[in-house]
């Protein structure tokens, strides 16, 4: 038990490590500082998923169930999926320097989960079926979603300098808006097909075990993540229309992202509680 | 052994000369046998490129002049006397690893930094390899020469940018779009800058090429030459909806293309951008049409200033990339140096095993009553004795002779141990 603790120990801070190094190597290159090569933070960034590999598989051996019950572990899942989805998104559209710009987020988003969230009461195992199903697509929906917020920034730096004429080494080192505009889509279109499926997991869930109130309608919890699905869908409406293309749903998605945010922040703050307030049992290790 | 390298380049030599002394890929080969033929020289490279043809060469004992370069170029290309020589450069020495270090790194290039060269000395190293034409010396400096030149693009930024601007607007609308074979394109007159545009993205494999223009002979004339089509400059509205890049060059007294315009066309194209370039003094497109979302707009000045911070860049680097090429070059001169003591090294060390091997059999003579042991012994004594005596003097030699006083030290050994020169 103990050996399991410290491998997962050391896997965490290598893994947390190697990120920072592939953000800073990352940052240094898209500002074209002498000597910094894009293999760097690649090399580094690939160190730190296989780090960040080993602290899943040992706290899944560790718990005997996927490490998503728990806020910290379901945040450092969410993160594996983002690096691992850009990792493939690397190779699949040659984007090349996007993991520039994302592993400054990803470590900022590691430490805030260190810092903040690690110790937080979480579900105590998988509970059953349909809960599992709900919080696995969840994740993938914020994780699209993620993906669309970073895609969406990148868009919004290639347009300005565009726009602007001013051409900042970032220039050379962004993808086509094309590129961008395609792959915030296939993101919110993803995101949105998991949201919408992990709303009909636990709408099912909580019929199932009599959780709905009688004004479940006025009930932030399901009011937040109901605005948020409304707003991307919306938004991909606008976009399949064109009504609203480029720039524009770029910004929506930025705002939309932020607004998340600002939903599952103020849910805890009115509620007092997370997302699953009925699920909690037990205080992490 | 010494160096030479004799030949023009874009800098000495008008076109019309350099094109004449160009040699094909099938002239090389006999031209290499030649240059060991007529001129004597023991290892031969010829780079020959659009902007300069280049003989190097290795050779032994007397001087081959930069005349007799110039001879064999004009005599090996038909030409007559004295075509070449008011052109020719020659450098001998280290003067040519310098040399071949500043055009490996394209810093003696037309367009400083430009990436194409370094390919071209690696052609021009291996077809010369490939023919038995290279040696020790050559091998090694077209080896270094390749190794500077990735050094220099790799450190240093003496490559980003582009310095025409024909291939800065093909660049910004790879900033744009993800790949630009297919993209359509409507060419909006049939001036000579469109057309070096057009060259610029037809290599990347474009879709649909529409000339419009107010002469439709013209526009004719221009769109055979491009697989085009041609239509006259009253039906712009409905094709610039269908094009992806809108390249003007028509000029005029007023706007041909305005923003009322290209909302209707990126409406119809249901918002989709569309990149406008306008190359025509006086402009064609309404510069408004920038403020469109998904209209990118950019003119003369626009890339006219790209190319100057882009050329401004590059020249900054040079220095730089000079750096690498001196620590390079006495790199280089180390390894010339033990190159040419190397043969000394062997005839001194040759020497001491015959004394040795002399001395050993007639003390092994006076000495009948040894055992087989006592004999190993003995040899072996003598084995250490020489080698610990020439250690340090070749090492000295190899190391040491570097100094100003070297080539007196190599001089000195030759005569006092009578090796050869």
């Amino acid at each position: 038990m103990q050996h399991l603790e410290l491998t997962k120990s050391l896997c965490l801070h290598f893994g947390v490590l190697f990120y920072t190094l592939a953000a800073l190597f990352g940052v240094a290159f898209l500002f074209s500082v002498p000597f910094v090569k894009l293999w760097l933070c690649k090399t580094c960034t690939l160190l730190g998923f296989l780090a960040h590999t080993g602290y899943l598989a040992v706290v899944w051996a560790n718990e005997g169930a996927i490490p998503i019950f728990r806020p910290t572990d379901l945040q450092f899942t969410l993160v594996w999926l983002v690096v691992f989805g850009f990792s493939i998104v690397d190779v699949v559209w040659r984007t090349r320097y996007v993991v520039s710009f994302v592993m400054p987020a990803v470590v900022l988003f590691s430490f805030g989960v260190i810092f903040f969230i690690q110790g937080r009461a979480g579900m105590h195992g998988p509970q059953d079926g349909l809960m599992a199903t709900h919080v696995i697509l969840a994740i993938f929906g914020y994780e699209s979603f993620v993906f669309a917020f970073v895609v969406g920034l990148m868009y919004l730096a290639q347009v300005r300098q565009l726009k602007t004429k001013r051409f900042q080494s970032l220039f050379q080192r962004l993808p086509s808006l094309e590129v961008l505009d395609r792959l915030n889509f296939v993101s919110v279109v993803f995101g949105l097909g998991a949201m919408t499926l992990a709303i009909i997991a636990v709408l099912a869930w909580a019929s199932g075990h009599g959780s709905y109130s009688a004004r479940w309608w006025l009930d932030p919890r399901i009011l937040s993540p109901s605005a948020l699905w409304l707003f991307y869908v919306v938004l991909l409406i606008g976009r399949i229309t064109a009504r609203v293309r480029g720039r524009k749903v770029a910004l929506l998605t930025v705002f939309g992202f932020l607004g998340m945010i600002v939903l599952l922040i103020g849910m805890s703050v009115v509620t007092g509680q997370g997302p699953h307030p009925e699920s909690v049992t037990h205080e992490e290790h | 052994m010494n160096l030479l390298v004799a030949g023009i380049n874009h800098r000495a030599a008008p076109v019309e000369v350099r094109e004449r002394i160009a040699f094909s890929a099938d002239a090389v080969r006999p031209a290499l046998e030649r240059l060991r033929s007529d001129l004597g020289l023991r290892e031969g490279v010829i780079l020959s490129t659009c902007n300069r043809v280049e003989v190097y060469g290795a050779f032994d004992g007397a001087d081959v002049r930069a005349e007799r370069v110039a001879t064999f170029l004009e005599n090996f290309h038909g030409l007559s006397s004295g075509t070449t020589s008011p052109y020719l450069y020659a450098y001998q020495g280290l003067d040519v690893a310098r040399h071949l270090f500043r055009v490996a790194s394209a810093l003696d290039s037309m367009v400083v930094g430009e990436t194409q060269i370094l390919g071209q000395v690696r052609d021009a190293y291996q077809i010369a390899a490939s023919h038995g034409a290279t040696g020790k010396i050559l091998n090694a400096l077209f080896q270094n020469a390749l190794k500077v030149g990735k050094e220099v693009q790799s450190t240093t930024q003496i490559t980003s940018g582009h310095t025409s601007m024909a291939a800065v607007a093909v660049d910004f609308a790879r900033r744009i779009f993800r790949d630009l074979a297919g993209l359509n394109v409507l060419v909006v007159g049939a001036g000579e800058m469109g057309e070096t545009v057009l060259r610029h993205l037809q290599s990347e494999r474009i879709g649909r090429i529409v000339i419009a223009n107010r002469s439709i002979e013209r526009a004719r004339d221009v769109a055979s030459r491009y697989s085009g089509e041609a239509m006259g400059i009253d039906r712009l509205e409905k094709t610039i909806g269908e094009s992806d890049i809108v390249l003007a060059c028509a000029g005029g007294d007023s706007f041909l293309i305005g923003v009322e315009m290209v909302e209707a066309a990126l409406h119809a194209r249901r918002k989709r951008p569309i990149y406008f370039v306008d190359i025509a003094v006086p402009r064609s497109i309404e510069p408004a049409v920038h403020e469109l979302d998904n209209a990118y707009l950019y003119d003369v000045d626009d890339f006219e200033e790209v190319v100057t911070r882009n050329v401004e860049s590059r020249a900054q680097e040079v220095v730089r990339c000079e750096t690498i090429v001196d620590h390079a070059v006495r790199q280089f001169g180390r390894e010339l140096h033990v190159f040419a003591v190397d043969p000394l090294v062997s005839d001194m060390a040759k020497e001491f095993e015959r004394i040795r091997q002399a001395e050993l059999e007639r003390v092994l003579q006076k000495l009948p009553h040894l055992g087989d042991a006592d004999r190993a012994e003995v040899e072996a004594l003598t084995q250490r004795l020489t080698g610990k005596l020439l250690h340090r003097p070749l090492q000295n030699l190899k190391h040491g002779s570097l100094d100003d006083d070297g080539g007196d030290l190599v001089r000195a050994l030759q005569k006092l141990f009578e090796v050869r020169e």
